[in-house]
């Protein structure tokens, strides 16, 4: 069941504030998904290898050579309003992710 | 541990057990799973593409030298390897993850159960396990701007592949664990990983601390200290962090599980969090990635080409090359000094002369330059040939640092041409020798008739007018013998 707890402790680990109206409105959507994927739920698996990828066959991994995007900054920075000096502005905050663990 | 009040941090009262958690930038050109390059110092935001900035309907592709490295570590730290190389979701937002998660490895580490052995300050060795070492991608780097209301975001390191090593709870001091650290960091250089710069960044250590009442007690609670990026720093905030603790037990209280930083300036932990706030990091299986094979043979091949470990070099040099061992302790602490040693010993050079000539003059011209070994014009063949002449006697050691300068000076000049040019060969030659002496003994007869009279003492100051005749080129050995004869 979502309860309000849950969507406050969803919302915090998505870093997301959530108004109090925003947060009903989530439990209702929340719900819906929740009761989407129990339909799933009559599928039976007893003895079913869990999948977690579609193709089975060992993956090929790429050559260690440098290739260069074209003009990452411009193209990629323009995606966003939030740019100063080639960095991305953010909402000050405390420290990397390194932080994190 | 009762409630009443005594004086806490009686030193040795509380034992404490360590665990560090290590991060490595493995020494790749490219990213982990995008192509861009992966390098420090670049203008914000130059090495990015929209892979790494996570746009809409990218898709990573395996980096396969970050595989082949982290292998590569994963043997030279004692582990095992796995088989099969499974990437994992570690999902947490921050700004400087642009996908909302990292992809790492959660629980099928590519490399896990490692015996890692060291030495101490004392020399005795330590042998502590590795509980697993697995590849993640690096996040990118937040600023934060003095007096600004903003944080400023580079994307560069974003996706730089790591290597995460968790040591077991085996530590038992500061002192340890900065050993530990160091002999790790040596090791993963040796092995040609990573260039683990501390400053870079490339080399990171978080550590878990706990303190219990004996040394067969069960663990206690647990802290861990983010961020120690200095070796300065890991023992100074391991100290600290066990003070505050022993504080808190001496009060009677309990320590809280939390997120500790350590502030270089106020030498205090402090804390970043406690475990209310620790994530929940919700990992599933990356699914835009398949599983890849780490096939048995090709471990087997890595292991044979694995460079030989420090610790190996040291019983080297010191069973085979029979250094002493400070020598040897010199030449592996810094890897370029030894691997100059063993080309110059390559070259044809013994190996004691070598490394006495490398340590003083080899040394003295780098530090002269403020140069690396291999900025260098001098090279190992060309100490090799200086020592030779060394070895041979056709050289005085104090000649051979004048030499050493002119053939850093002079790349173009063969050795020997350099030698004879500055007149600094020893003349050795028995029959030239000879004339010298013949010519001493005619001109100083008379000291030589009070010499056969029974001064033998007088035999010195006959050797010094020979060494003095041949204006400091003669080898003594040659005219100690000569004079001998001619006395005799
Ligand atoms: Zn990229």
């Amino acid at each position: 069941m979502i309860d309000p707890d849950v969507v406050r402790r969803v919302a915090g680990l998505a870093r997301l504030g959530l108004s109090p109206e925003e947060s009903e409105t989530t439990i209702t959507q929340l719900q819906g998904i929740l009761e989407h994927f129990e339909v799933l739920g009559e599928v039976e698996t007893e003895g079913v290898e869990p999948l977690a990828h579609a193709v089975d066959e060992p993956g090929t991994p790429g050559a260690d050579e440098i290739l260069v995007f074209p003009e990452p900054q411009d193209t990629l920075l323009s995606l966003t309003e939030h740019a100063r000096e080639g960095f991305l502005v953010v909402q000050r905050i405390l420290g990397d992710s390194d932080a994190e663990g | 541990m009762t409630g009443t009040a005594t004086p806490h941090s009686a030193p040795g009262r509380w034992f404490p057990v360590i665990g560090l958690e290590i991060h490595v930038q493995l020494a790749t050109a490219t990213k982990m799973f995008c192509r861009c390059e992966a390098r420090y110092g670049a203008p914000p935001n130059t090495l990015v593409c929209p892979v790494c900035t996570a746009q809409p309907g990218t898709l990573p592709v395996l980096n396969a030298e970050a595989v082949r490295l982290g292998v590569l570590a994963g043997l030279a730290i004692g582990c095992e390897i796995d088989t099969v190389l499974e990437f994992d979701r570690k999902n947490y937002y921050y700004p400087d993850l642009p996908k909302g998660y990292q992809i790492s490895q959660y629980d099928r580490p590519l490399c896990h159960d490692g015996r890692f052995a060291f030495e101490l300050p004392d020399g005795s060795r330590r042998e502590i396990t590795i509980q697993r070492a697995h590849l993640e991608e690096d996040s990118g780097k937040v600023i934060h701007p003095e007096g600004l209301d903003l944080s400023l975001v580079d994307l560069n390191r974003a996706g730089t592949p790591l290597l995460e090593i968790v040591s077991g709870p085996d530590l038992r001091s500061p002192a340890e664990a900065s050993a530990y650290l160091q002999a790790m960091r040596q090791t993963l250089r040796y092995a040609g990983v990573s260039d683990c710069d501390m400053e870079k960044g490339s080399f990171r250590c978080d550590a878990n601390l706990s303190l219990r009442p004996s040394e067969d007690a069960p663990f206690g609670t647990r802290t861990e200290v983010k961020n120690l990026n200095s070796f300065r720093f890991v023992e100074a905030a391991l100290n600290a962090e066990i003070e505050r603790q022993s504080a808190v037990l001496d009060a009677g209280g309990t320590v809280i599980q939390a997120t500790l930083g350590f502030d270089p300036d106020s030498g205090l932990t402090t804390q970043l969090r406690t475990k209310e706030e620790v994530h929940d990091y919700r990992y599933f299986r990356e699914p835009d990635l398949p599983a890849f094979a780490v096939t048995a043979d090709w471990i087997e091949q890595l292991r044979g080409v694995l460079p030989e470990s420090p610790v190996a070099r040291h019983q080297r040099y010191v069973g085979v090359f029979a250094l002493a061992p400070e020598h040897a302790d010199a030449l592996v602490a810094d890897k370029a000094l030894g691997d100059f040693l063993d080309a110059t010993v390559d070259a044809g050079a013994s190996p004691g002369s070598a490394a006495r000539w490398i340590l003083s003059e080899v040394l003295r011209l780098a530090n002269a330059a403020k140069r690396p070994l291999d900025e260098l014009a001098i090279t190992p063949a060309r100490v090799a040939e200086v020592v030779a002449l060394v070895d041979a006697g056709q050289l005085s050691l104090q000649a051979s640092r004048h030499l050493a300068t002119a053939v850093e000076g002079q790349p173009e000049v063969a050795v020997r041409e350099l030698a004879e040019a500055l007149d600094l060969l020893q003349v050795s030659g028995a029959d030239e020798l000879t004339g010298v002496v013949r010519e001493v003994l005619a001109v100083e007869a008379d000291l030589v008739a009070r010499y056969r009279g029974g001064k033998t003492e007088l035999f010195h100051a006959l050797l010094g007018a020979v060494m003095k005749a041949s204006r400091g080129k003669a080898n003594p050995g040659t005219v100690r013998e000569l004079l001998e004869r001619e006395l005799a």
